[in-house]
């Protein structure tokens, strides 16, 4: 079963939308949990985002795009 | 801290922030504070260093003197230089103080505004037209002072509390007509539509980055003790 990689919900109030400024890895590769895959920016504040769990990650969000709290932007499977 | 330190490399000034951030990421250090300068520069982020016409744009900047660096945060980009005085702070945030980015923001201008207080009207908010606008800049007279943002890792101390990089640069007397036009350049060059005026930006303090460094670097010691005597306290 596939774990969806979010946008964390717990990192700032404010309701904006996370910039991802870049993808750490490639699509298709192998992750392990808690790894650093990707970095995304929300109001000139950049956060790291981890692997929930081990896997090969899909990543259905690039690099540039918007995304809010909650919103899948990689599954890993 | 005592001095304002110089590098003649963005990178190696980048890499010293780095360093002081992994420093209070591996709990070696719960505050670290730097102020610092660099030579002429532009520093961009790695967004733009993805553009198709990046590489060309970077190659004919730095034979025009305005050697880039790539950043890996994202935002603007913002030149380096003379004129120009760096803030890095470096800081623990408790789990459940680390959610309010206002409140982050305020650790990073406060003592910038204090610093500015008696040189005219301060606020924090964005000024359009400015490099790397944000709704964190301080605002001297309705004109950018200084620009932020910052940087958070998670501990790895596994207690959900996080390390945070917070950098402001501060337009001290910087003469700014080149660098905005080498900002442009490069944007239009890249692919990025330019958008940076120069009278969007203070025209000048009536003093010099040493001396305004000066003035700042009370508020930071203050900050330290503050902040250390905050921290003994939550443990």
């Amino acid at each position: 079963m596939a774990t969806d990689v979010v946008i964390p919900t717990d990192l700032w109030d404010e309701d904006s939308e996370a910039a991802i400024t870049a993808w750490l890895v490639s699509d298709g590769a192998q992750v392990a949990k808690g790894q650093l895959v990707a970095e995304i920016m929300v109001e000139k504040v950049q956060h790291e985002v981890l692997a929930p769990a081990d896997g090969t990650i899909a990543i259905v969000r690039q690099a540039d795009e918007v995304a809010a709290k909650g919103e899948t932007i990689a599954r890993i499977g | 801290m005592k001095d304002i330190r110089h590098f003649d490399r963005i990178a190696d000034a980048l890499d010293e922030e780095a360093r002081l951030l992994a420093l209070v990421a591996e709990g070696d250090s719960d505050f670290e504070a730097m102020l610092w300068t660099a030579g002429q520069s532009l520093v961009a982020p790695r967004s733009i260093g993805r553009l198709p016409g990046f590489e060309r744009a970077a190659k004919e900047s730095a034979q025009r003197g305005w050697p880039v660096a790539l950043r890996s945060s994202g935002g603007g980009i913002v030149p380096q230089g003379p004129g120009i005085l760096n803030l890095s702070l470096v800081h623990v945030l408790r789990g459940e103080d680390a959610r309010d980015l206002a409140s982050t923001y305020r650790v990073l201008t406060a003592p910038i505004s204090r610093a500015a207080s008696h040189l005219g009207a301060v606020s924090v908010g964005p000024v359009a037209g400015s490099f790397c606008d944000g709704n964190y800049n301080v605002v001297l007279d309705g004109r950018k002072l200084a620009g932020t943002a910052q940087r958070w890792t998670l501990r790895r101390d596994g207690s959900g509390d996080s390390a945070v990089l917070a950098h402001a640069i501060i337009l001290c007397s910087a003469e700014l007509e080149d660098a905005c036009r080498a900002i442009n350049r490069l944007c239009a060059l890249s692919g990025v539509r330019p958008g940076v005026r120069r009278d969007s930006h203070v025209a000048g303090l009536p003093m010099d980055r040493a001396a305004f460094g000066a003035m700042i670097m009370p508020w930071l010691a203050e900050m330290d003790r503050d902040y250390r005597s905050r921290l003994a306290l939550s443990v």
